[in-house]
């Protein structure tokens, strides 16, 4: 088994080869990899066929006709109607605009008040698709978008469907529904019903905790020192909106999970959720003030309509753009959205943090017995794949905790950039399945996919394996290093500037490690 | 001693290992980074944990390297950051002087390093943020009184103006080499202080060198 992996992978890809090649070589060796159940491509957990047929459609079908309002549902529409047939710009869209062309690239790069931070993260934001030029690409794209939307639009979601598609990434427009589904905070079958409740229940308990209880002035000057150290670099961050946002949501999760209280770090972890569900409200009130009156002067849509009337300033240079995610939300001041969409952006983000930490949560108790474990785990993890590497830290002296114990408590969220984080979270969130791979019922592919097992947490458990192939791979230099320069590299290490290219070969390579040695005995994971 | 040699960075007389303790938020990291890079950034993260820094000054005719670690300030990683105090030979216990609480907390960093730390480690209490005058919370007199009273070096800096940074280090780095220079016998353990290994270059101090025989190059 673990050794066909391997052949897999090196036939088809090679150890080290770029995914763009690695996905170009799979479409010329069509017939063997769909037809060979057997085998499986490491580094895709949606099977290599799916990129294959994707890559080599000769028409796509045109953009999904309900996508737009798929994406921004819960921040327009605060009702059930799942399919109200409210047709948005998808029609309209031509590909010469879509987010995903070097062309809009490009108009962003003229602003001049973007760093090249923002610029490089733009850059990671463009479509998964490895294919070079436009036409492929939104091909890929679209079609991509149109699996998402067969999963999303049945009746009762079949979240291990969706996971299967979700662990090679979201479309950004798709990436606030699908996150909320996989997280369980929204249950697969009419999923909006809860959400009022779930709002109602936030406010609730933010007003409890801060006007009926006394302020616990520890937990408080703690997180009111380090939100304004969170994401310091990005003007999306530093707005007074954004900051109270993440104070009210981290105090209130603390005061709830007094097993742990906050702990530094934390405030990393909320940002992803905030950012992105913030994107799919901004990007609805931009489809809202542009293209589709209708949706404002609906009754059922207050909250969009109350948004719309205070959306002008940072949008109006962006108003052609129609899809979700399009707004530039680096430098997005939530004020601009009404108080109900941000009310409802904020309930989400904690619901969701809450869902993350459930499941991480011994990385945070007293002595972060989570963490040691992870680190240990790293430590047995690297000795099996680069025993070398191992032995000549030890050699430095260098202990896993002195470098890894950052990469575990923030989720690598310090080394990788925002937006890339975003994007391997769709891979952990991804991780675990529900039911066997013979109950997922009518999925054609499922003979190629392998799901891992049921149980496994992404941020638990793939982690390590991600942690893993990250240190891995700076081998070579590493062991020429001695034990400063070694501390110094891995506490600071070049991947801040990373594409979203150089993420996914990262996952590509922690899959394959995970495959290979998941059941070793002291290895994290099941 | 005027040997190119002494450029690199691997090449040093000394190694002391050196913690920052203190509250979160006083500004550990941002003297570290103008001490090690002579830098200060505005825009600084909390640190996680325990990072790493190093410089290589000057004492006497020797070439003293500070390898400094620097710890996270919030309770919930005292468990881990603790485990760095062993084998430090000099700690800085930094406060705020805008804010009392940090000051306050003093006395708790000291008694927690006292009880893991060597005993001969050379403890500094600096006052940070000196550049705030018009917010000052701890008085000087008093936080120098505190010092004598429990044997602490002082002095109060600025990591934003760069005020008294490399002055504090030096000071603490002149008073680690006096003690552990004067101490024959302690070599041993003064050894043991090397966090790691791995500096393996070959010394350019003469052979007569009356110091060779504690560097930890040999």
């Amino acid at each position: 088994m673990t050794d066909r992996n391997e052949y897999v992978f090196d036939e088809s890809g090679g150890r080290g080869t770029l995914a763009s090649s690695f996905f170009k070589r799979m479409s010329s060796s069509k017939e063997s990899s769909v037809n060979d159940s057997d085998q499986r491509v490491v580094g895709a957990q949606y099977s290599p066929a799916d990129a294959l047929r994707l890559l080599n459609l000769d028409s796509a079908p045109p953009a999904s006709t309900s996508l737009e309002k798929l994406c921004c549902h819960s921040y327009a529409d605060s009702d059930d109607d799942w399919d109200a047939d409210v047709d948005v710009v998808s029609s309209n869209r031509k590909p010469s605009k879509s987010i995903y062309t070097n062309d809009k690239r490009r108009s962003f790069s003229s602003q001049t008040t973007l760093s090249s931070k923002s610029n490089s993260n733009r850059q990671s934001q463009k479509s998964i698709s490895l294919s070079q030029s436009p036409e492929p690409q939104n091909q890929y794209r679209s079609s991509r978008v149109q699996k998402f939307q067969n999963v999303l639009n049945q009746p009762n979601i079949n979240i291990d469907a969706l996971k299967k598609l979700a662990w090679s990434g979201v479309p950004a427009e798709l990436r606030a529904i699908v996150w909320k589904l996989l997280l369980g905070y929204l249950p697969a079958s009419s999923p909006f019903r809860l959400l009022k409740r779930k709002r109602q229940e936030y406010l609730d308990g933010v007003h409890e905790v801060f006007n009926n209880q006394p302020r616990d002035a520890i937990m408080w000057h703690q997180i009111e020192i380090d939100v304004p150290r969170t994401n310091p670099h990005m003007k999306l961050y530093s707005f007074p909106a954004t900051q109270s946002a993440l104070e009210r949501i981290l105090y209130l999760w603390a005061k709830r999970h007094p097993a742990s209280g906050y702990v530094q770090g934390i405030n990393d972890l909320v940002t992803p959720f905030f950012q992105t569900f913030l994107a799919a409200a901004a990007a609805t009130t931009n489809i809202a003030s542009t293209s589709t009156p209708n949706l404002t002067t609906s009754p059922i849509n207050t909250i969009n309509s109350s948004s719309t009337s205070k959306s002008k300033p940072a949008t109006s240079n962006l108003k052609s753009d129609h899809a979700c995610g399009s707004v530039d939300i680096e430098n997005y001041d939530p004020a601009q959205l009404s108080s109900e969409v941000l009310n409802a952006i904020e309930a989400d983000t904690y619901w969701c943090l809450c869902q993350l930490l459930d499941g991480i949560q011994d990385n945070y108790v007293h002595a972060q017995p989570g963490i040691i474990r992870q680190v240990r785990a790293l430590r047995e993890l690297t000795m099996r794949i680069d025993p070398t590497l191992v032995d000549h830290f030890d050699h430095e002296q260098v202990q896993f905790i002195q470098f890894a114990f950052r990469w575990m408590n923030c989720l690598l969220m310090r080394e990788v950039s925002v937006g890339n984080t975003i994007r391997m979270w769709d891979t952990y969130l991804s991780e675990g399945v529900e039911k066997r791979k013979d109950e997922l019922e009518g999925d054609k592919t499922s003979d190629v996919w392998h799901p891992p097992a049921a149980g496994t947490n992404g941020f638990r458990d793939f982690h390590v394996y991600v942690c893993a192939a990250l240190v891995v791979k700076w081998s070579a230099k590493l062991k020429e290093m001695d034990f400063q320069d070694i501390m110094i590299f891995l506490q600071a290490l070049p991947t801040k500037h990373w594409t979203e290219t150089d993420i996914e070969l990262l996952l590509s390579q922690a899959f394959m490690y995970q495959s290979l040695y998941k059941n070793a005995a002291g290895i994290a994971g099941r | 001693m005027s040997n190119e040699l002494r450029t690199y960075s691997g090449d040093y007389d000394y190694l002391f290992k050196v913690v920052l303790t203190g509250d979160s938020g006083v500004g550990k990291t941002n003297i570290l980074d103008r001490f090690s890079r002579n830098e200060f950034n505005l825009d600084s993260k909390s640190t996680i944990g325990v990072e790493f820094a190093t410089r290589t000054v000057q004492i006497d005719d020797k070439h003293v390297k500070a390898q400094i670690w620097d710890t996270a300030g919030q309770e919930r990683y005292r468990a881990i950051t603790s485990a760095y105090y062993r084998g430090a030979v000099g700690a800085l216990l930094m406060y705020d002087i805008t804010n009392s609480a940090s000051y306050k907390s003093i006395a708790k960093w000291m008694e927690e390093i006292r009880e893991q730390a060597d005993p001969n480690i050379v403890l500094m209490l600096v006052g940070n943020k000196s550049d705030l005058k018009h917010l000052r919370a701890v008085p000087t007199k008093e936080a120098k009184n505190f010092a004598s009273q429990n044997k602490l070096l002082f002095i109060e800096t600025s990591a934003l103006d760069a005020t008294n940074v490399d002055l504090a280090f030096q000071n603490i780095l002149t008073e680690v080499y006096h003690r552990y220079s004067a101490q024959e016998g302690l070599s041993n353990e003064f050894d043991e202080s090397k966090p790691a290994r791995g500096q393996t270059i070959s010394l350019t101090v003469q052979p007569d060198d009356s110091a060779s025989k504690k560097s930890n190059c040999c």
